[in-house]
């Protein structure tokens, strides 16, 4: 395990270094998740969540770890943008903010930038947030993460705010081998609305090994609808854990797009602390070659009242992977709950694999919950019968999958990015869409 | 005059077993043929066969079609050359949308014949004539392809596809079935407002009734593979009132 060695060994050398600066309260938080990684190590196969994902493509290579920046100046442009689309705009390279405000407070009260610079400049404010949902977390990389981060976003949503679109560009960079850790704190107060469109991209054909984990807070009637497009190179992995706590009368909405990653590995942790919570959740992943790609869901509903919903659809080929761990813990207090989930997936070979698993929790007796997975190949009668109206096979074949991935498209709430993930979603279907130079979006509507 | 379509000899296996044992049939221009006969005796196999479906193996024979071979050609191929199935049970594509499918099924024809896509607006009203042709209700247009048609509605989409892709042989597999007596009215008239000097059509049935609507220039018996006997319209008559055992028997 050359990774894991080379970790410990960076941060036992370095840590003076690496944390200094820093209050406290951030040192502290640190400190405990090296220990802990320290004794749990990197997940391995023998990790109840981790059976079906080997990392032995990546744990035993060198990772040049992103202290420094790694930063090619040259590729600080807004390559994420969506056309007709206003928004404030963001770019995290190998983990650093980049751009020239790195931190400020926009008309509207809205505090956005550098997390490491928020840190020093709002320690109050962050410390009541920082780390809450992400210390238990018994996935290692979070801890790696927690121990390691230097920077990521800093987004604060004072009350009453309703209009606010952000757009993430993500980039993996280095012209090295990088692990790369990215933090970012996200904080809607009451009656707020934002909207995020990510966009995880990478430049060089390099290998790295990146971890981006977000803990976002959404208080009474916040409501948040988070876009990702994920389209990384054919060697690297992207581990990305969201976690979000949802109180009364608040709306999260996410919806990912897994477009193309050696391995891409999302999870996201709900926990639904008020009544009246409506959490939607929507994935769809396409993965071929020898690609994976993970969804792994906790929602807890811990109070009354409230309505998850999780719909992910995968189409896998050639030899790629797909697994999707889905659980829903209902509490005995979590009366008149809804809780929903449903995985579908075509898988286009043989030698491609599904591993879908569900797991309901539910300790209270007035609830509705339903899950279910599906794993279908191509319908052989309805491409004869495309077929048979003049389409050529391939076609027929595209045209099947590109109507399965539908259900998930039309979830999109924002009009702008309907045609450009149309457009996004049937160019990697079609093998146009491979690893583009830039930006996903951007290449969709070139 | 060449013949539309010319089947010698034809031998068709599914599996192990032999389905079609050695038919012959040759449809030429302006002709329309009706082929009847039981249950499980190979009419929608040999649908299949002309049209080209996996699964079938071709073991002697040949299918001639327009004066080409067609047995090497994939059924997309088929299709584009001028052979129109419509299908005894018509598949449910979930998502993809009745105007979608006719659009990529009229671009792939164009493309054949080295067109351009066809412009929305000419599409669009090429879509609203074809379907008064055959009375298709025009909220079906924004449906999945079949996907929660009633059965007559089914048919009835089958015959809209017909008149949108013109073909030069058109085989329609029991569209009359499950159909009312005004379905089958518009689906017949459908087809009489097509036919012509140029198309044929092979118009498979188990009623009589269909052929008042539909009249054939001949009819032949399908029993155990074969056809075993071949007539005018009038044998579908006398078929409608002796039974096929008897027919048979008497052959
Ligand atoms: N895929 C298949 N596998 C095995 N046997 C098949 C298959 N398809 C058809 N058969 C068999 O081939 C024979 C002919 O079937 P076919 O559907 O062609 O009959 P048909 O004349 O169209 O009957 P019907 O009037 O009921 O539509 C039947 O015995 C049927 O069971
Ligand atoms: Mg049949």
């Amino acid at each position: 395990m050359k990774l894991q060695e080379n970790i410990l060994s960076y941060i036992t050398q370095n840590q003076s270094k690496l944390w200094q600066g820093l209050p406290d309260f951030v040192t502290t938080e640190k400190q405990k998740a090296f220990q802990k990684f320290q004794q749990k190590g990197l997940p391995t196969l023998k990790d109840e969540k981790w059976r079906k994902t080997n990392l032995k493509e990546f744990v035993n290579r060198y990772y040049h770890p992103a202290f420094n920046e790694i930063i090619n100046q040259n590729n600080l442009i807004d390559n994420c943008l969506v056309p007709d689309l206003e928004t404030y705009n963001i770019n995290l390279v190998n983990g650093f903010f980049a751009g020239k405000n790195t931190l400020e407070v926009l008309n509207n009260g809205i505090i956005i930038g550098s997390f490491n610079k928020a840190i020093k400049s709002y320690p109050e404010l962050v410390k009541s947030y920082f780390n809450r949902l992400v210390q238990n977390s018994d996935n290692p990389l979070n801890d790696l993460n927690t121990a390691l981060f230097t920077d990521g976003l800093f987004v604060f949503v004072p009350k009453g705010i309703t209009s606010f679109k952000l757009q993430i560009t993500h980039k993996l960079d280095a012209k090295v081998d990088a692990l790369i850790n990215v933090r970012n704190l996200i904080i809607l107060e009451e009656h707020t609305q934002m909207d995020i469109i990510q966009c995880d991209d990478s430049n060089m054909h390099r290998s790295h090994f990146a971890t981006f984990v977000s803990e976002v807070f959404l208080k009474e009637k916040a409501r948040l609808n988070w876009y990702k497009y994920q389209n990384i190179n054919n060697v690297s992995s992207l581990f990305s854990n969201n976690f979000y706590q949802v109180e009364k009368e608040a709306e999260l909405y996410t919806n990912s797009f897994e477009m193309n990653g050696k391995l891409l590995r999302n999870e996201q942790f709900a926990d639904i602390t008020g009544k009246d919570v409506k959490v939607d959740l929507y994935g769809l992943y396409l993965a071929d070659k020898k690609q994976q790609t993970d969804n792994v869901i906790f929602i807890s509903h811990s109070s009354e009242g409230s309505y998850s919903n999780q719909k992910f659809k995968g189409i896998l080929d050639d030899s790629a992977k797909g697994f999707f761990n889905g659980q829903i813990l209902v509490k005995k207090d979590a009366q008149q709950t809804n809780a929903y989930q449903k995985n579908d997936n075509i898988l286009l070979t043989d030698k491609a694999r599904i591993s879908s698993q569900p797991f309901l929790e539910i300790y209270a007796d007035d609830v509705s919950c339903s899950h279910g997975s599906t794993t279908g190949q191509i319908d052989e009668e309805a491409l004869f019968y495309i077929r048979q109206r003049g389409i050529s096979k391939r076609d027929a074949q595209l045209l099947q999958l590109y109507a399965f991935t539908g259900e998930i498209i039309e979830t999109i709430k924002l009009h702008a990015l309907i045609e450009p993930t149309k457009d996004l979603v049937k160019k990697r279907l079609n093998g146009e869409l491979d690893i583009c130079e830039d930006c996903i979006l951007q290449c969709a509507v070139k | 005059m060449n013949p539309i379509l010319e089947i010698k000899n034809l031998h068709t296996k599914i599996g192990d077993k032999e389905i079609i044992k050695g038919l012959n049939l040759t449809v030429n221009p302006g002709e329309v043929h009706a082929i009847m006969g039981p249950n499980g005796t190979g009419k929608s196999t040999l649908a299949n066969v002309i049209a080209g479906k996996d699964g079938y193996e071709v073991t002697e024979g040949e299918i001639w079609f327009n004066g080409k071979n067609i047995l090497e050609l994939d059924p997309e191929e088929r299709a584009l050359e001028g052979i129109f199935l419509g299908f005894q049970y018509p598949v449910e594509i979930p998502g993809v949308s009745m105007t979608n499918f006719m659009k990529a099924a009229i671009d792939a024809q164009r493309k054949y014949k080295g067109l351009d896509p066809i412009k929305p607006g000419e599409f669009l009203k090429m879509y609203r004539e074809k379907q008064e042709l055959v009375n298709m209700p025009d909220k079906i247009k924004n449906r999945s392809v079949n996907e929660g048609f009633s059965g007559g509605e089914k048919k009835r989409n089958e015959i809209f596809q017909m008149a949108m892709l013109n073909p030069k042989l058109a085989i329609l597999d029991e569209t009359d079935s499950g159909l009312d007596i005004d379905a089958l009215r518009s689906v017949a008239e459908g087809v009489n407002k097509l036919r012509s000097n140029d198309n044929a059509f092979i118009v498979i049935t188990h009623y009589q009734r269909l052929l008042d609507y539909i009249v054939p220039d001949i009819v032949h018996i399908m029993y155990d593979g074969k056809i075993v006997k071949t007539g005018d319209k009038e044998l579908a008559k006398e078929l409608e009132a002796k039974g096929y055992d008897e027919l048979v028997a008497s052959n």
